[in-house]
């Protein structure tokens, strides 16, 4: 459905799409993982038209975004990072105005508008003009007017920013959905819980480049991250513990920090039964422990060497 | 496309209580302001400083007593006498509003002749020259009326013509006119009844020769630029030429804000979801403009509608040539600050800029003060601005009640602004690579 290759869009001296290239397919969710300046939305303004690309190529549902820009807009719908909404109008009349700029009218536009109003949960605030809407409501009807022309992908530009945790729910929710009826998502994002919990396959992007792409175990595997493993043992037993699990197969890495024992291995759960043996026959026990799976932070912080808020 | 665009901005326009105000209410209430400053409701004495005037000719002393007592005691002059010379100083100093130039012999003005009186006015202070010209006009009306009337009261061959009793004999009796004047106005009761009488046969008289009479008097009326010199029609009222230059005026700011609005829907987002949507190459642009253009139609026509209802201002004689002029007009406000939205960065400062253009422009092209009695620099630096065409199109309508015919020149000249400005902003538009370059 989405297809990038080798692209470039340069501002000035500033670089903010460098040599990008990936492909989506139908029906999948993609997400697009970096901070903020990364170069996901300037992606999304090349992929939708709005801005012309200085080198590479790109295509959408088999349209390319310079030769057919009409073609492609027809086909997709954006939901912008800010919330485009006009806060004088009501939500009916926000989705019957962008209904009708793509050509839809009299009844079949209304079922549309009853529809959507429905699946964002606002069809009894459907009169009510928008900017009496809370957060919310808001990011939800923000979604609704990119789907009103029912495209064929839907890109979402950060759709969750600024929102409490239940409203950022409930919009994960409504995307799931809207999936599950086949429609093709491109979401960027900067929250990494978000990026695991909703996409099928994520590319890390970090100064408009690409530095990691797959599914999320895909990408862990990628980066050849192990499970952390952390055991508070009686301080006369920390050293010979730490000597004896270097030894150990699969264990890459054993060794004191910060008063405690702390080891890296491939498989931390299945480490567990026989570290507790080892202390047993010693004469030793557990005091406290705590296994760390490897994550997308750790993946990013690994690959571009910076947290991904910064 | 642009019906959906343009019916969006209505929507938007209607529901922003402050839009309204702006577009509607504020000319209404300044048109208001200037009704009340200058009586233009009929509730009460106007409550004006007294005009400086000065009067120029050579009257018999009683009738020179007589007409500085009545100017004065009206409360809305402070009349001087002096020759032409000193008159003509003084009002190109600024010193009196206006000058009188009375007839050597004002028996003249009751003769069945043509009659010709003179005014001067100072172009620094229309309006209240404009006020002794209205008051001027309308009083030597009542004159003209009262003449006739008097005539058809009192015979030449003598009264009572019938030989019945007459109860207002010994009133008209005498052997000048003056003392009749005199015995009318501070005589008994009888006398004040005559004088009601007398004056309701006037008013229907002056009405009379208002509906059939051509004027007996000509004004001349003569800006004292030196430039030019011309008679202004018998019926000008002088909301005739505020009205049209105040809704002008206000017009520019409401061009300006619609044109701005790009940028607030920039700020807001929706531009770019508009940008994304299938739309041609100059949708978003030309729609602007229609909103613009429509917006500035319903502000001129409601305050066309209140102006001839308050002010009696006249619409002009041809029920086409007001409506053409009109939407000519708000074509070309319309397209005016496209260019300026374009090339500013932000709502902020293009609505710096478009206020000081809108104000030099209303200052040069003659919404505040009528061309013809600017400086005659100011004059021509007004056919630069696209204001002044709008101004003189309307003058022509309301003021010298022109018609379709006459105004089609200025209306082509609005019309041919309205292109010119479109295609410079679409050319900006694609210059700074379109939809790329309004991000």
């Amino acid at each position: 459905m989405i297809r990038v290759s080798n692209l470039v869009k340069s501002f000035g001296d500033l670089r903010a799409v460098d040599d990008l290239s990936f492909a989506v397919g139908p029906g999948e969710i993609f997400g697009l993982l970096g901070p903020n300046g990364a170069g996901k939305t300037t992606t999304i303004s090349v992929l939708s038209t709005l801005l012309p690309a200085d080198a590479g190529s790109a295509s959408v549902c088999g349209h390319d975004v310079a030769a057919e820009p009409g073609a492609v807009r027809r086909r997709i719908g954006v939901v912008p990072q800010e919330l485009a909404l006009y806060e004088e109008l009501t939500a009916e009349q926000n989705l019957a105005t962008f209904g009708q700029l793509y050509g839809l009218s009299g009844p079949r536009l209304k079922s549309r508008i009853g529809e959507l109003l429905e699946l964002a949960e606002l069809a009894e605030h459907a009169r009510r003009p928008v900017k009496g809407f809370s957060g919310g409501m808001k990011r939800r009807l923000n979604i609704m007017l990119g789907l009103v022309h029912a495209p064929e992908i839907l890109f979402l530009d950060e759709p969750t920013v600024g929102i409490d945790a239940q409203a950022r729910s409930r919009i994960l929710d409504l995307i799931r959905s809207m999936n599950a009826r086949g429609l093709t998502v491109l979401y960027t994002t900067h929250y990494l819980e978000e990026a695991e919990h909703l996409c099928d396959r994520i590319g890390v992007i970090d100064h408009g480049r690409l530095a990691a792409l797959g599914d999320k175990e895909e990408l862990i595997r990628q980066i050849g991250e192990h499970d952390v493993v952390r055991v508070q043992v009686p301080a006369a037993a920390l050293a010979p513990a730490a000597a004896a699990a270097a030894a150990w197969p699969d264990v890459t890495f054993a060794d004191l920090r910060r008063g405690k024992l702390e080891i890296h291995c491939r498989d931390g759960a299945a480490l567990l039964p026989r570290l507790q043996a080892e202390l047993s026959a010693g004469g030793l026990g557990l005091d406290q422990l705590e296994v760390i799976r490897p994550n997308l932070e750790s993946l990013y912080l690994k690959i571009t060497g910076r947290a991904l808020r910064e | 496309m642009l019906r959906v665009l343009v019916i969006k901005d209505i929507r938007r326009w209607w529901s922003d209580r402050q839009a309204v105000i702006v577009t509607l209410l504020l000319p209404l209430m300044l048109t208001a302001v200037l009704g009340i400053s200058f009586g233009g409701f009929g509730g009460g004495a106007p409550e004006i400083e007294a005009i400086p005037l000065a009067l120029v000719g050579d009257p018999p002393a009683l009738l020179r007593e007589q007409l500085e007592r009545a100017l004065r005691e009206s409360g809305l002059f402070a009349p001087v006498w002096c020759d032409s010379a000193e008159a003509d100083r003084l009002v190109r100093k600024g010193e009196v509003r206006a000058a009188v130039l009375l007839p050597g012999d004002l028996q003249q003005l009751l003769s069945p002749e043509r009659v010709a009186i003179g005014v001067w006015k100072d172009p620094g202070s229309v309006l209240q020259a404009d006020i002794v010209e209205q008051i001027l006009r309308r009083g030597l009306k009542r004159v003209q009326g009262g003449e006739a009337v008097y005539l058809a009261a009192w015979p030449a061959d003598g009264f009572p013509a019938t030989g019945e009793p007459d109860p207002f004999g010994d009133l008209l009796a005498g052997d000048s006119l003056a003392a009749v004047w005199r015995r009318i106005r501070d005589g008994s009761a009888e006398a004040e009844a005559a004088r009601q009488k007398f004056e309701a046969i006037l008013d229907h008289q002056a009405a009379l020769i208002d509906a059939f009479d051509p004027p007996a008097v000509a004004l001349t009326v003569v800006d004292r630029t030196g430039q030019e010199a011309k008679g202004v029609g018998p019926s000008t009222n002088m909301f005739d030429y505020i009205l049209p230059g105040m809704g002008i005026f206000f017009l520019m700011f409401a061009a300006a804000a619609a044109a701005g609005d790009l940028h607030r829907e920039r700020a807001g987002g929706t531009l770019r979801r508009l940008l994304v949507a299938p739309l041609g190459s100059s949708d978003l642009l030309v729609g602007k403009w229609l909103f613009a253009m429509l917006n500035g139609l319903l502000q001129l026509v409601v305050l066309f509608a209140a102006g001839r209802l308050l002010f009696r201002m006249s619409l002009g004689p041809d029920p086409l040539a007001l409506p053409l002029a009109a939407v000519a007009t708000s074509a070309m406000l319309a397209s005016l600050f496209l260019p300026l939205a374009l090339l500013t960065s932000n709502e902020k400062q293009m609505g710096s800029i478009s206020t000081g253009v809108t104000l030099f422009m209303a200052m040069v092209g003659g919404n505040f003060i009528n061309v013809d009695q600017m400086p005659a620099v100011l004059q021509a630096a007004g056919r630069f601005t696209p204001n002044y065409w709008a101004n003189r199109t309307f003058n022509d309508i309301a003021v010298h009640g022109r018609g379709v015919g006459d105004i089609l020149p200025r209306v082509a000249v609005l019309f041919g602004i309205a292109a010119v400005m479109l295609a410079v902003a679409v050319a900006i538009y694609r210059r700074r690579g379109g939809k790329a370059g309004l991000l």
